[in-house]
């Protein structure tokens, strides 16, 4: 919906206090004029974080692209189109996939329960949530192998069923999900607690059953934050390499994903190879953080 | 529908929310739970809604027990505290929600839900609005398209949460008046839950008084208003005087002078006289049964109020009396005040909560 045709509803209406809504932007205006510091304190401040933020940020970033493209565009291509790092990108697309839509599915059903049910330990429920960006991806990785590894907990088993699961997909796709559970969960649960119960009891009491009360109601209230949650959550699933490389096994071709095939070239002194791969990776950040920040303001206009 | 609620108990962890309440509603009738925050009027209706089980008791829908039905099974019409309304739907989806999520063979085709919605947005007076959404809408426009929505499953009991708590003043006044009109029309079974006794006094057929989980009185406004059961009621509802007496030998003393004893007294000894500002009448000092010195004169709205300060010994102790409009009295005045109508409760009784 347009911003004027909402501010036209909102005239009409009269009792609307307009202050509401155009409340962010009335403070970045206020920015702009009320300012007291001398012309070249502002400048000195302001030129400073962007010398750091080129520095830091944006000089490597180009360094990555630069690098990629220093031997030529052929040699670019080549080092994209070579089998190992076609095979590298496809997993890294399967593992994002997959672990993705799993924590979207586990991270809305945490969230759910933390926030709709009273229950005995949602305190600790909510702490383990956050367990995984307090922990190491590495110890991460480790605990894995310590549970399906040879000498684990369910190694000899698994070994006797001819499962495979450590140096293989299903343990890349593990490790991948401990790391990245918490961003859907993490997004969702402050704005399911700030929306309460009422509008799932309304529908209940309206004759909803669980399930169409949470595709027609929960869900439409929580899809842009849910969408941000999957955003986040892809972005850090693809650039995963301390607990992808605990697990992985570094599988030529087999079980390497990009941030793991980057660094092998990059220690067999292929730079230009292991910038062009890198420089892929970059652009996906690039994405999500455009797509971020247009999901920011949608979520911003929402949750007025 | 009748509605018999059988010694329905719950706690909340160590809070006790109800305990042991019973009653009985009738078809038809529009009842008010009446009372201060904490008292267990939401909660009943929460039972009642089936939003909250019992720990104890039960609740029996035209005599069948709805112990093992869920809120979605027992077809009531929940109007919430805060409307509830959801806010990614418009004015006619919200209405037509109810219509919308019945299992395949029962619902309704397009043509007839379209139909019934604009009756409904029609008779709540909201027609205009069908196509706004929730947040475009003024505190009372979402109160109608709230209660348009429970409506619209043609429910067996309308529960109202506080319908009228978020509003201001005026809405407040003039969607009383609707509601009851409405309620004549419909002659939907209907439960309000407020904590405001004009709300109560205003709209419902019969109040229930509740108070500390437990049901202190059930009866019409009239009753409620002229005849209440204890000194929580008389408290609780309408403006109190609260004075300390002694009853002794059939009669009731205030100090030295003796009160006109009227229906039954409490064992003798010590205990509470309740009145209304309005039926201390003003005489002369030297007669009346209580005297003292007027403070102050307000006026509210049409009636004025003396703050008048009783000679009590050591203690001071401060009455409101209403002012008649042939007597005016000033500030410094000695007067002389007669209780007209007053009821005298056992000090043990039910505890009222303001007690100025």
């Amino acid at each position: 919906m347009a911003l004027t045709e909402v501010r036209n509803d909102q005239e009409e209406l009269g009792e609307y206090d307009p202050g509401e809504i155009y409340a962010p932007r009335r403070i970045r205006s206020r920015v702009v004029r009320v300012s007291t510091e001398p012309f070249l304190v502002r400048f000195a401040i302001v030129a400073a974080a962007l010398a750091f933020l080129g520095l830091f940020i944006v000089l490597p970033l180009i360094a990555v692209f630069v690098q990629a493209f220093s031997k030529g565009f052929s040699t670019y291509i080549k080092a994209l189109t070579d089998p190992d790092a076609l095979s590298a990108i496809k997993l890294t697309l399967i593992v994002a996939f997959a672990s993705v839509t799993l924590n979207l599915f586990f991270g809305v059903a945490a969230a759910w329960a933390v926030t709709k049910f009273r229950f005995p330990g949602k305190t600790l429920l909510l702490t383990l949530i956050d367990l995984p960006f307090s922990v190491s991806p590495v110890v991460a990785g480790l605990l894995f192998v310590l549970l399906f590894g040879l000498q684990g907990l369910l190694g000899p088993w698994l070994a006797e069923h001819n499962i495979k699961i450590l140096f293989a997909l299903p343990a890349i796709v593990l490790a991948t999900m401990f790391v990245t559970f918490p961003f859907v969960a993490r997004e969702l649960i402050p704005l399911m607690q700030e929306q309460g119960t009422a509008e799932e009891e309304a529908a209940v009491s309206l004759g909803a059953s669980g399930w169409a009360t949470f595709l027609r109601v929960t869900l439409p209230n929580i899809k842009w934050a849910l969408l941000y949650g999957i955003l986040l959550c892809n972005a850090r699933a693809m650039g995963e390499f301390g607990a992808v490389s605990v697990v992985s096994g570094h599988i030529r071709g087999e079980t390497n994903t990009m941030p793991l095939h980057i660094e092998i070239l990059y220690n067999e002194y292929q730079f230009a190879a292991a910038f062009a791969v890198a420089s892929l990776l970059a652009m996906l950040a690039l994405v999500t953080l455009v797509l971020k920040t247009a999901l920011e303001r949608k979520l911003e206009r929402k949750s007025r | 529908m009748n509605i018999d609620i059988t010694s329905v108990s719950k706690r909340f962890g160590t809070f006790a929310a109800l305990r042991d309440v019973s009653l009985n509603i009738e078809s038809g009738e529009l009842l008010a739970l009446l009372g201060p925050s904490g008292s267990g009027k939401t909660t009943l209706l929460r039972i009642i809604a089936g939003l909250e089980f019992p720990d104890a008791g039960d609740v029996h829908f035209n005599g069948v027990s709805a112990a093992h039905l869920n809120v979605k099974k027992r077809h009531v019409g929940f109007v919430f505290q805060h409307y509830a309304l959801f806010r990614h739907m418009t004015v006619f989806e919200n209405v037509a929600f109810g219509l919308r999520v019945r299992p395949r063979k029962e619902r309704k085709s397009e043509e007839e839900i379209k139909r019934r919605v604009g009756r409904l947005l029609e008779f709540v007076q909201i027609n205009s609005l069908a196509h706004r959404y929730p947040d475009q809408l003024s505190g009372g426009q979402r109160q109608r398209v709230a209660l348009a929505r429970a409506l619209a499953i043609e429910p067996n009991v309308l529960l109202l949460d506080e319908p009228f708590g978020a509003l201001d003043a005026k809405v407040r006044k003039s969607l009383r008046r609707w509601l009851k009109a409405l309620h004549d029309e419909l002659h939907v079974t209907a439960i309000l839950v407020t904590h405001d006794q004009d709300e109560a006094l205003e709209v419902a057929n019969r109040i229930v008084v509740m108070g500390n989980g437990r049901i202190e009185q059930v009866g019409t406004p009239d009753e409620i208003y002229d005849e209440p059961a204890n000194s929580f009621v008389f408290d609780f509802i309408g403006e109190s005087v609260k004075l300390p007496v002694t009853v002794d030998s059939g009669a009731v003393w205030v100090g030295s002078r003796q009160l006109p004893a009227n229906g039954s007294l409490p064992k003798p000894g010590p205990a509470h006289l309740f009145v209304r500002p309005h039926d201390l009448a003003f005489g002369e000092a030297a007669t009346a049964p209580l005297q003292g010195a007027v403070r102050s004169v307000r006026r509210v709205g049409a009636a004025s109020y003396a703050d008048v300060r009783l000679d009590f010994g050591e203690e001071s102790l401060f009455v409101e009396a209403t002012i008649p409009a042939d007597n005016p009295v000033r500030p410094g005045d000695r007067v002389g005040l007669t209780p007209r109508r007053f009821r005298i409760f056992d000090p043990a009784g039910p505890q009222a909560l303001s007690s100025i």
